[in-house]
């Protein structure tokens, strides 16, 4: 299945080969291709090439082409402050400055910033024909509020007939920025009404419920599909909107995703999103994500269910974090080994791996899923099989499966972040990604030389010569250095004519030649009291 | 490092209220009354456009930092994702004693909560306390209408009732009676411009007016180290019996400063949740539509654990 058989698989709640993704990707697309909200959003090129980048960085199934919720209501007339890391905000209200609804003409596709989306959308559907793709319209009840102001509230309290009027008005936008996107090749309407989230069922019903199910009529009767998306806290209306027989519900992190999937799937209408964009998307890292991701998959289950973020991405989002979303979702290893990590947190028992590596052979650790099960982990563990020989005696490798707990706890000991991992005496080394042989061998026999290295360097001895004066030592020093040099060897010599120093070393007599051998035990960090005394005990 | 960013969070608190019901006002009191001697930051994220450019609060003269955030319709989570990189930046250049945000009317203040527990953020601020400014002409009948009102009553530590000169004494009644129900824990004080006595937000995050003194236990707390104040939030939609609910309470209740909330019990009934310092109080509450939602502050709590526990009962 390609991805937009996926997505229309997974909305009318028909079995899916995997959970499909789109990543709500708005301004963000700016970032990708480093333009600023402003410049991103004001160019139909800028748009076609950052939704290309979204689409070549996280291989979505679904994407939608322009998430600006400000479109309609700056054709109508409302102001708009344009920021650098943010869609523009909509500042002033025409319907609250002397400006009649009568005077507001439905939004041609030539007004506006409309000829440059449709003209992305077109072009971005010639390119990507198996990419689902989604058109934003923004909710009548929002586009109200754009046109009003927030003194709407106070409106349908005091002036009811008034506010139906302005959001059937709104209504009919949204059925003719409906019809644009499905011509200019959308498979998926999205009505994006997050200001419903502020009231309650019984208001919705009073003022959302028709115009947002004739919209979806209207949707359903051009063959398209349909979603309604709400962010914020409106888990009051979720059954509402229901009853407004979109195709789709989308939401965001402020409601649980299992109260939706239950009430979605009641009234046979799959659901999406969840992944919380602030807190992970934004401000976690790649781990985060792809639990977050692994939660949300675990909660909706694989039937209607599609996976995407629970808003506009924030701007500066790091690619990496739903790069780790779009791995995971196409990889079935990652999904099963984010379901083994699932206790990661619960990891008390730190080993304390500060000293790991520090014996003669080298120790080659592979952190796996499994490597019977896994070909990622198989190919990882024969690749180290297979340049074991050329090391015998040198090297010692095993494979730790982290399906066991002492796994687990040794690779969070390790600070393993993703498997499969090699780590060379204790450093990560190849994560995720299998190295070719003379790589490999590479890396091991670059931890050979430096082994060699600090054990040349921490071993060094002493020739003290005593005397009781300059004259008595110079005596001594021509057999001493003679000796040397016929070993070839690498000794200091240190001249030592104090008595009381000699005394000490219980020289009582003069000449005398002492030898004192020595090894580095500890550099850089106060060692142990433990292991000091074991150091001691080897000098007895 | 600055040492007062490195072991001492900044106390974040939180200024809610529907539109016009007073926030900048009760932002001008907090600039009169502490901005001589302490470096204040306040973040403004207002909806209407009444108050452009801060100019209300430029007014009174005083010294503080002053952060507008969007300018323009904000009403999305992921809109908060300027709030938080702003956020950091003002914590870090400015250093303020305390940050307060004045929120959108139509902000949820629990999305903001979990913001604050983000790890670039928790070691520099924790939200310290919440008030929610109610215009007591209006709150009746736009209660009903606005469901976000609900949800900011929900999660204040003090409703202050404003504009009480202009409604009938009846009127007010009635209002406090249904933000008691609301919100049994709340603190309530009826005002009339936002004149209301402000604690010493500085004192220590024990004063919070509504902490009872069990000075033993904040001793306890205290004496345990640096003040590595942490946030943690469960939200979730499974209920718990009230047996278990008071036994994960007393798990974490004498470790804690502060647990608050409202908890969905397998009853099929609500109770509203305070903890201060070992001493808890559940009192039941109207049923509502919300999911559970349990905020805690604490030294070195984990939010993770925190959500685990509570979980770990359903």
């Amino acid at each position: 299945m390609n991805g937009n058989e996926l997505i229309q698989a997974a909305i009318k709640l028909q079995k899916v080969d995997r959970i499909p993704w789109v990543p709500f990707v708005g301004c963000h697309a700016g970032y990708l291709i480093q333009v600023n909200a402003k410049e991103y959003f004001q160019s139909e090129e800028n748009i076609v090439n950052g939704v290309k980048a979204a689409i070549s960085h996280y291989t979505p199934d679904g994407i939608p082409i322009v998430f600006d919720l400000q479109v309609e209501a700056e054709i109508l007339g409302c102001d708009l402050i344009w920021a650098d890391e943010n869609p523009p905000a909509v500042s002033s209200h025409p319907l609250a400055e002397n400006i009649s609804l009568d005077d507001l003409q439905i939004p041609r596709a030539t007004d506006g910033r409309l000829p440059l989306i449709l003209g992305a959308t077109r072009t971005i559907r010639k390119e990507y024909p198996d990419i689902a793709l989604y058109g934003l319209i923004t909710g009548p009840f929002t586009l109200a509020l754009h046109l009003f102001g927030s003194g709407i509230f106070m409106k349908m309290y005091n002036d009811e007939a008034f506010v139906k009027r302005l959001i059937s008005f709104c209504t009919k936008v949204c059925f003719a920025m409906s019809g644009y996107y499905i011509e200019a090749g959308c498979d998926v309407i999205a009505m994006v009404d997050p200001m419903t989230s502020q009231i309650g069922p019984d208001h919705f019903k009073q003022f959302v419920t028709k115009p947002a199910t004739d919209i979806f009529d209207h949707i359903r009767d051009k063959k398209c599909l349909s979603s309604f998306f709400v962010c914020g806290n409106a888990q009051q209306n979720i059954e509402v909107m229901c009853e407004c027989r979109p195709d789709n519900i989308s939401i965001d992190e402020n409601i649980p995703l299992d109260f939706v999937k239950e009430i979605c799937l009641k009234h046979q209408i799959s659901f999406g999103g969840n992944l919380q964009l602030t807190v992970v998307l934004l401000l976690g890292d790649e781990d985060d994500a792809v639990r977050n991701a692994h939660e949300c998959m675990k909660i909706a289950g694989d039937t209607g269910f599609i996976l995407a973020p629970g808003c506009d991405l924030p701007y500066a989002t790091p690619a990496e974090n739903i790069k780790a979303i779009s791995e995971y979702i196409h990889d079935p290893y990652q999904l099963e080994i984010a379901q083994t990590l699932e206790g990661h947190e619960k990891v008390q028992d730190i080993l304390d791996m500060s000293d790991y590596g520090r014996s003669d052979k080298i120790i080659i650790d592979i952190i796996t899923l499994d490597s019977e099960s896994c070909p990622p982990c198989q190919y990882m563990v024969e690749s180290v099989k297979e340049v074991a020989p050329a090391f015998e005696n040198i090297i010692t490798w095993r494979e730790h499966k982290i399906k066991h707990r002492e796994s687990l706890t040794f690779m969070t000991s390790l600070m393993v972040k993703n498997i499969p991992t090699i780590c060379i005496d204790g450093q990560i080394t190849f994560v995720s990604r299998n190295p070719p042989r003379e790589e490999l061998i590479a890396a091991i026999q670059k931890r050979i030389f430096e082994k060699l290295n600090h054990k040349i360097r921490s071993k060094k001895g002493t020739l003290l010569i005593f005397g009781k004066d300059e004259e008595q030592c110079n005596n001594v020093k021509p057999e001493v250095e003679r000796a040397l040099r016929e070993l070839g060897t690498d000794v200091d010599i240190e001249y030592i004519t104090d008595e009381k120093e000699a005394l000490s070393y219980g020289i009582t007599s003069t000449p005398a030649v002492v030898t004192a051998k020595y090894s580095t035990k500890s550099e850089g960090f106060v060692p142990s009291i433990p292991a000091i005394k074991e150091w001691i005990k080897e000098l007895q | 490092m600055d040492q007062r960013t490195a072991i001492k969070p900044v106390p974040f608190f939180l200024v809610t209220g529907f539109l016009g019901s007073g926030k900048t006002t009760l932002l001008k009191r907090f600039i009169e009354t502490y901005a001589d001697g302490k470096k204040l930051a306040i973040i403004q994220n207002e909806f209407a456009d009444i108050n452009v450019d801060g100019r209300e609060l430029k007014a009174t003269g005083k010294s503080f930092e002053l952060l507008e955030i969007n300018k323009g319709s904000v009403f999305c989570v992921c809109l908060l994702s300027d709030f938080t990189s702003s956020l950091i930046d003002l914590l870090d250049t400015c250093q303020p004693d305390a940050v307060i945000l004045e929120a959108t009317g139509l902000a949820d203040p629990i999305a903001i909560g979990q913001l604050l527990m983000a790890d670039r953020l928790k070691m520099k601020t924790y939200l310290s306390h919440v008030w929610c400014i109610i215009d007591t002409t209006s709150f009746l009948p736009m209660e009903t209408l606005v469901t976000r009102m609900v949800h900011q009553v929900r999660i204040a530590d003090s409703v202050v009732l404003n504009k009480t000169d202009q409604s009938s004494a009846e009127e007010t009644q009635q209002v406090e009676k249904r933000i008691t129900m609301i919100n049994p824990h709340a603190e309530i004080t009826r005002t009339k411009y936002c004149d209301i006595d402000l604690f010493d937000i500085f004192k220590e995050i024990t004063a919070t007016s509504n902490s009872p003194t069990n000075t033993n236990n904040i001793n306890h707390l205290i004496s345990s180290g640096p003040p590595n104040i942490f946030s943690a939030v469960v939200r979730t939609t499974g209920n718990i019996a009230r047996k278990d609910l008071e036994q994960f309470l007393s798990q974490y209740e004498m470790n804690t400063y502060r647990i608050k909330g409202y908890v969905n019990l397998s009853d099929n009934s609500s109770v509203s949740v305070q903890s201060c310092f070992g001493k808890t109080k559940i009192l039941s509450v109207e049923k509502s539509m919300s999911p559970t939602e349990l905020i805690a502050l604490g030294p070195n709590l984990d939010h993770r654990v925190f959500s685990n526990a509570f979980e770990s009962f359903l």
